[in-house]
């Protein structure tokens, strides 16, 4: 236990998590190569919270989701999932797997054997991007709700019938609805749908992939709208998956931003976006284009960027509470791949602030002011 | 304005064959740009706004008819052109970049080829030409090393390499107008920057004009001098970039602008209630009034229609009291 936490438990305990893939393959034995995904990953999410996890294509964060999940396999750390007491008490299904695997009423996600995930999956459950591809197109809506409920024995038939219909109006969908198929559906019920589903086990972390990314802007409000009524009704917590800022500082009690495979900076949300202490996660916020709302929207034709593609609209509203006194940070290139990752510090080649120790040495992640608050960058060294 | 438009389009209307018979997807719509303009065009999914870029080029697919209006192109009536007459428009006078950029490059061409290929149709340069000329697009929209780039297969370049490469293509026809149909959606932000910026650099020094499809507020004000917003087929309002943001008139408008979600500070976003009606279910009369917290009895009547050349409107009978 190196890290202190707040007076609850986290439901959730990420200790140095990796996650890596084979790159290079051998006709027999270990792989020659190995990309690495995730990389000494710790994070925590409280109960009744959510944790946002950000960042751009190849940082990782879909990896950590599916090794949360048991789809693919951790390389090193731990990740423990913690029921509650009444939890344990109430399923003794968790209880046997927690006192088999398990360490102070917590389970090892990380070294749980394969017939140890059907109790994981009544406490941690998953909404994906595309509801599309996440429900059978032959079966009835009703159906897909009431299936987790017949595998994990809580309700068949006629009783687990009910128990959809109650689930789909919890979701904000009428009952009736039971009778169609997915593709009858608009995109934001179909996430409803999934919604519902994810929640018929009474899961109490719920990992939300893109959840709600593919939806239309007034079709996302009301499903964020939903996912912050079910989290205030239920006491759920959200680990929180997406590469939307806006939509981050929305729902997000903590942030956490990765670059290839690394946390570089975590912290609560308002502290992180009000004055970024990583550069990395400066970037991220100069890069969103800033229009509705922010009167300061760059108009076309008042981009000052220029200069090896890198340039970026100075008139972006920057100063909109939104960043620090810096000037607006312009990203060149792209995130490197992580089957060659930088020496040092992953982010210094595109770093704005490097320093000439940034391209040798890997910075720790070192606390940032008050509530556990850390950037992975020498720059926030000594900011305690 | 006494010079001719550079794309002027009336009434156009497209149909799609429904179990309750034809309805217009996109019914009536009137939009104009300028030489060197841009235009946003925003919307929801299903307002029509891809189909209209596509009818722009008579792209559309077979189970959309276009049944009435004009497309005139400096001048030109595009409606009714051959296939022959469409050639010069067509990623000439007129490019266009799509969503998925690995979908519109061929994926067993080197990417420099796919320039070359413009570069030789439009305007007619012989082969050594052509490779410098297709260099000095890669580095005019900012791909690094463009010599060695162009010799890469598609699957060799990242996803904003790729849409740069689309993006070298569309200009290769010396275009006057690009037509971009959501081209940084599947960027990742600090990619979709870069290449708003360098679209940026791009108008200003070609004198490009742009019709910009998205469903993206923040990137149509990075992009765009005025926006129109579609709903079910038909522009609600007509305005200035920033203006129309910061103070939408009609209640779409107003109900899409508050439903993004803010970078700047907490506020819950609100949804519109309800959705999209399918095209068979569009009401009569203003097709938002089943959503309107302010529909009465004057929305059965369909409002005034926004004209194309209006500063600021809104196709809404609260207008008319304004």
């Amino acid at each position: 236990m190196t890290r202190a936490l707040a007076s609850t438990d986290p439901c959730l305990d990420l200790r140095g998590i990796a996650v890596r893939y084979p790159a290079e393959r051998r006709l027999f034995g270990a792989p020659r190569r190995f990309l690495q995904a995730v990389r000494g990953v710790d994070l925590a999410v409280a109960p009744g919270q959510t944790l946002a996890l950000v960042g751009e294509s190849g940082c990782g964060k879909s990896s950590l989701a599916r090794m949360l999940l048991g789809l693919v396999p951790a390389a090193a750390g731990a990740a423990w999932l913690r029921p509650g007491p009444e939890r344990l008490a109430a399923d003794p299904g968790l209880a046997a797997l927690v006192r088999a695997h398990g360490a102070g009423g917590a389970v090892d996600l990380a070294g749980l054997p394969q017939s140890g995930w059907k109790p994981v999956r009544r406490l941690l459950g998953l909404v994906s991007q595309d509801p599309l591809a996440a429900l059978d197109p032959r079966q009835r809506i009703g159906r897909a709700v009431a299936e987790p409920l017949e595998i994990h024995g809580i309700a068949r038939g006629a009783a687990a019938a009910r128990r959809a219909a109650e689930l789909l109006e919890l979701v904000g969908l009428p009952a009736a609805l039971a009778g169609r198929l997915s593709r009858q559906l608009s995109g934001g019920q179909r996430q409803r749908v999934c919604i519902a589903r994810a929640l018929a086990l009474d899961p109490q972390l719920l990992i939300l992939d893109e959840a709600v990314s593919a939806l239309d802007v007034s079709a996302q409000a009301q499903v964020l709208e939903l996912f912050q009524r079910l989290q205030a009704e239920r006491g759920i917590a959200y680990l929180f998956i997406t590469h939307d800022l806006a939509v981050v500082r929305q729902i997000a009690h903590r942030t956490a931003v990765l670059y290839l495979g690394r946390v570089v900076e975590e912290g609560p949300t308002e502290a992180l976006f009000t004055a970024p202490a990583h550069p990395y996660t400066q970037a991220l916020l100069d890069a969103v284009p800033r229009g509705a709302g922010t009167a300061s929207g760059a108009g076309a034709g008042a981009g000052a960027g220029a200069g090896a593609g890198a340039g970026v609209g100075a008139g972006a509203g920057l100063g909109a509470g939104v960043g620090t006194t810096a000037a607006p940070v312009a990203l060149g290139g792209e995130p490197p791949s992580p089957e060659r990752p930088p020496s040092g510090c992953a982010f210094h080649p595109r770093c704005p602030r490097v320093l000439e120790r940034c391209a040798s040495e890997d910075p720790p992640a070192f606390a940032v002011g008050a509530k556990g608050r850390r950037a992975a960058c020498f720059l926030a060294e000594g900011l305690s | 304005m006494t010079a001719v438009p550079l794309l002027e389009v009336r009434e156009l209307t497209l149909e799609v064959d429904t179990p309750s018979g034809p309805v217009a997807v996109v019914d009536r719509l009137s939009l104009q740009i300028e030489r060197a303009a841009g235009l946003g065009l925003l919307g929801e999914s299903g307002c029509g706004k891809s189909l209209t870029a596509l009818a722009l080029l008579q792209l559309l697919p077979a189970a959309v008819r276009l049944t009435g209006g004009s497309i005139r192109f400096d001048g030109q009536e595009l409606v009714g052109m051959g296939e022959r007459g469409l050639r010069a428009f067509r990623g000439g006078r007129i490019g266009m970049v799509f969503q998925e950029p690995g979908a519109s490059l061929n994926p067993v061409l080197r990417v420099g080829g796919q320039v070359e290929e413009i570069l030789a149709l439009h305007q007619g340069l012989g082969r050594a030409a052509r490779g410098r000329a297709c260099e000095q697009l890669f580095a005019e929209v900012g791909l690094p090393d463009p010599a060695r780039l162009a010799r890469r297969y598609p699957h060799e370049l990242s996803g904003g390499q790729q849409q740069r490469v689309a993006l070298a293509i569309a200009l290769a026809g010396e275009p006057e107008l690009l037509i971009a149909d959501e081209p940084t959606t599947a960027l990742d932000v600090t990619v979709q920057a870069q290449v708003l910026a360098r679209l940026r650099v791009l108008r200003r020094e070609r004198g490009l004009a742009l019709l910009w499809i998205s469903h993206d507020l923040g990137v149509v004000a990075e992009t765009c001098e005025r926006v129109a917003v579609m709903y079910a087929g038909r522009i609600a309002e007509l305005g200035p970039v920033r203006e129309l943001f910061a103070a939408p008139r009609h209640p779409y408008a107003r109900g899409l602008v508050a439903a993004v979600p803010r970078l700047d500070r907490r506020e819950a976003p609100r949804g519109i209630p309800g959705r999209v009606p399918m095209p068979a279910d569009f009401p009569g009369g203003c097709r938002f009034r089943d959503r309107c917290g302010d529909a009465h009895a004057a929305c059965a009547e369909e409002p005034a229609r926004v004209a194309p050349t209006a500063a600021h409107a809104a196709a809404c009978w609260l207008e008319s009291a304004r």
